[in-house]
């Protein structure tokens, strides 16, 4: 079940936040290997599943597994944006 | 101007293209085919959309050796607090359960006269009598004063009598609605004797219930299953006193729900035999495919509504309706290994070993009274699978319901990622226990009802995410 309305404004948030860093991406002239494009997306997924998971857990009232839940999934997300991140300055620092 | 530059080759794009329109077309492949409008009317499934992962089969999930099942002769059946030496019934165990759910809430101060009045106000409606005011016309005494006179009953195709049934029964309350024939087996499935009625199935065309028999026509040939859903909040708070008002209140809500099925039945010019008390909920549960088999024994766990059910009811009509199969969700499955409910049995009456044959409480059909005996079976063998101990269980405490892993209302999708994956597998369902407990699902601190947000006592205490399955 979704609440339409949060559905709505994570995705302009998340949408916003896509098109913001791909045009930084562009304007710095950034281009990204395809692992780092796969692991995006896989970041971004589990961004997505946290948010959807910890927003079930209110309505299911179960607030306990709404966190541990977010957590399992958002901290593999944020260590998979990272090490994007390090790749991406790594490989920059070294042209 | 910027350059921007993708690092996915067109050669590997078309690729990624040609996999992508593969798996399409092997969904589309496996997908029901719809021609018009009316095939969808008349499709069961166009009723009740249900998961991927349930899979209808021919056979249930659990084994049943259909030659040793018969018909259990319930006259004199002793109540459970009889069968467990508790003669001063109901409230002779109730300290035990405060007892128990304060080891597991140790901060919880006990039951309080609000839980108490909550409790006694349903059980004071709990199955009682509740009438009809006008009986329904049966569509010959129709008035002709209208639009639609009196006219010959209801026509329709069972696949579109069964899609009506579904529409017109969840607007009484119903959850799902499910469907067996009265045949060779099921007919093993109802009692023999209840109380002085022995139950028949005979050749006359109009049922017939007296004190001693309860006559069930020949032509009525369709046994529908229905279930109710128990407040979602209180189940996670049983056994707790508060908790336990669910239970009178689910089967108060059943009742009404009795009525308003017999008098649609009627009112569409068929007979509606309430068998609710002729046969047992479960096993019907899992031939119509509404859930599967649990180490609860006499509860069921369903895809959709998980430990939820309660009451589950059965109605024989002599409404031509569409046949449901048994699912294979690998509900069962994951009962194998997980035992929740039982380590959460305050009184020890669900097995926490393998599935068995044996009926396990050392009674066998040959002294049984159906056949001369003196005792009265009320546990069977036959089927491969756990039982419930009747002489521990209290029936209402329902401990059980509110610990199992399956109770959540399900609008994470994580749970979906779950009952997915235990229906292919069953290599982590260990796994999917353990998170289960880490998660902190089941039973909830029984005093932080009283302080939910009142956006979160839903009316008819049923969250609405299970409402709308």
């Amino acid at each position: 079940m979704f609440d339409f309305t949060a559905v709505l404004i994570t995705g302009a948030i998340l949408g916003a936040a896509i098109t913001l860093l791909v045009s930084w991406l562009r304007s710095k002239n950034i281009g990204l290997k395809w692992y780092e494009w796969l692991m995006s997306l896989v970041g971004l997924a589990l961004v997505i599943m946290a948010i959807q998971h910890f927003m079930g857990s209110q309505i299911e009232m179960y607030m306990t597994a709404g966190w541990f839940g977010a957590l399992a999934m958002g901290i593999p997300a944020l260590i998979l944006f990272v090490i994007v991140w390090r790749l991406v300055a790594v490989r920059q620092k070294a042209s | 101007m910027h350059s921007f530059h993708s690092t996915v080759s067109r050669r590997d794009f078309m690729k990624t293209l040609g996999l992508a329109g593969a798996g399409i077309g092997a969904a589309a492949a496996v997908s029901p085919v719809f021609h018009d409008l009316d095939e969808v009317t008349a499709s069961p499934t166009a009723g009740w959309k249900r998961a991927w992962f349930v899979k209808e089969v021919d056979e249930p999930t659990l084994e049943i050796d259909w030659n040793q099942i018969h018909r259990m002769d319930r006259r004199g059946q002793p109540g459970r607090d009889v069968m467990a030496g508790r003669s001063d019934g109901y409230y002779s165990y109730y300290l035990e359960i405060e007892e128990f759910v304060k080891r597991e809430f140790p901060d919880w101060k006990g039951t309080t006269l609000r839980d108490r009045a909550l409790n006694e106000a349903w059980y004071s409606t709990w199955m009682g009598t509740q009438t009809v005011r006008t009986p329904a016309p049966t569509p010959d005494q129709l008035s002709g004063n209208t639009s639609i006179g009196p006219m010959p009953k209801w026509q329709g195709t069972p696949e579109e009598n069964l899609r009506t049934i579904r529409a017109a029964f969840r607007s009484f309350g119903v959850s799902s609605v499910t469907v067996a024939p009265v045949d060779e087996k099921t007919r093993k499935l109802f009692y023999s004797y209840v109380g002085k009625q022995k139950v028949t199935f005979e050749d006359i065309d109009l049922f017939e219930s007296t004190t001693d028999r309860f006559a069930i026509p020949n032509n009525c040939q369709w046994v529908i299953h229905w279930t109710n859903l128990q407040d979602t909040e209180l189940t996670s708070r049983m056994p707790s006193h508060v908790g336990r008002a669910g239970f009178p209140m689910a089967y108060t809500h059943v009742k009404r729900i009795d009525l308003l099925i017999e008098q649609f039945l009627r009112g569409l010019g068929y007979q509606s035999i309430n068998a609710g008390n002729y046969c047992p909920s479960a096993a019907f549960g899992i031939m119509t495919g509404v859930g599967e088999h649990t180490r609860m024994g006499t509860t069921l766990n369903s895809p959709e509504y998980g430990s939820h059910l309660r009451g589950q009811y059965r109605v024989v009509t002599d409404l031509p309706l569409a046949v449901t199969k048994p699912i294979d969700a690998g509900m069962e499955r994951f009962c194998e290994t997980c035992g929740v409910c039982g380590t959460q049995c305050p009184f020890g009456a669900i097995a926490m070993g393998d599935k068995s044959w044996d009926n396990a409480c050392g009674q066998d059909w040959a002294a049984d009274q159906s056949v001369g005996g003196d005792t009265c079976m009320w546990n069977i063998p036959g089927y491969n699978g756990w039982r419930l101990d009747y002489r521990k269980c209290m029936g209402n405490c329902c401990s059980c319901m509110g610990a199992c892993p399956f109770g959540t209302a399900g609008a994470s999708l994580i749970h979906e990622v779950v009952k997915g994956t235990m229906s292919v597998t069953p290599v982590f369902n260990s796994f999917f226990r353990s998170m289960s407990e880490t998660f902190n699902y089941g039973h909830k601190e029984p005093e932080s009802w009283w302080d939910l947000p009142l956006e979160q006592i839903p009316a008819y205490g049923v969250n609405p995410a299970l409402l709308v399955k």
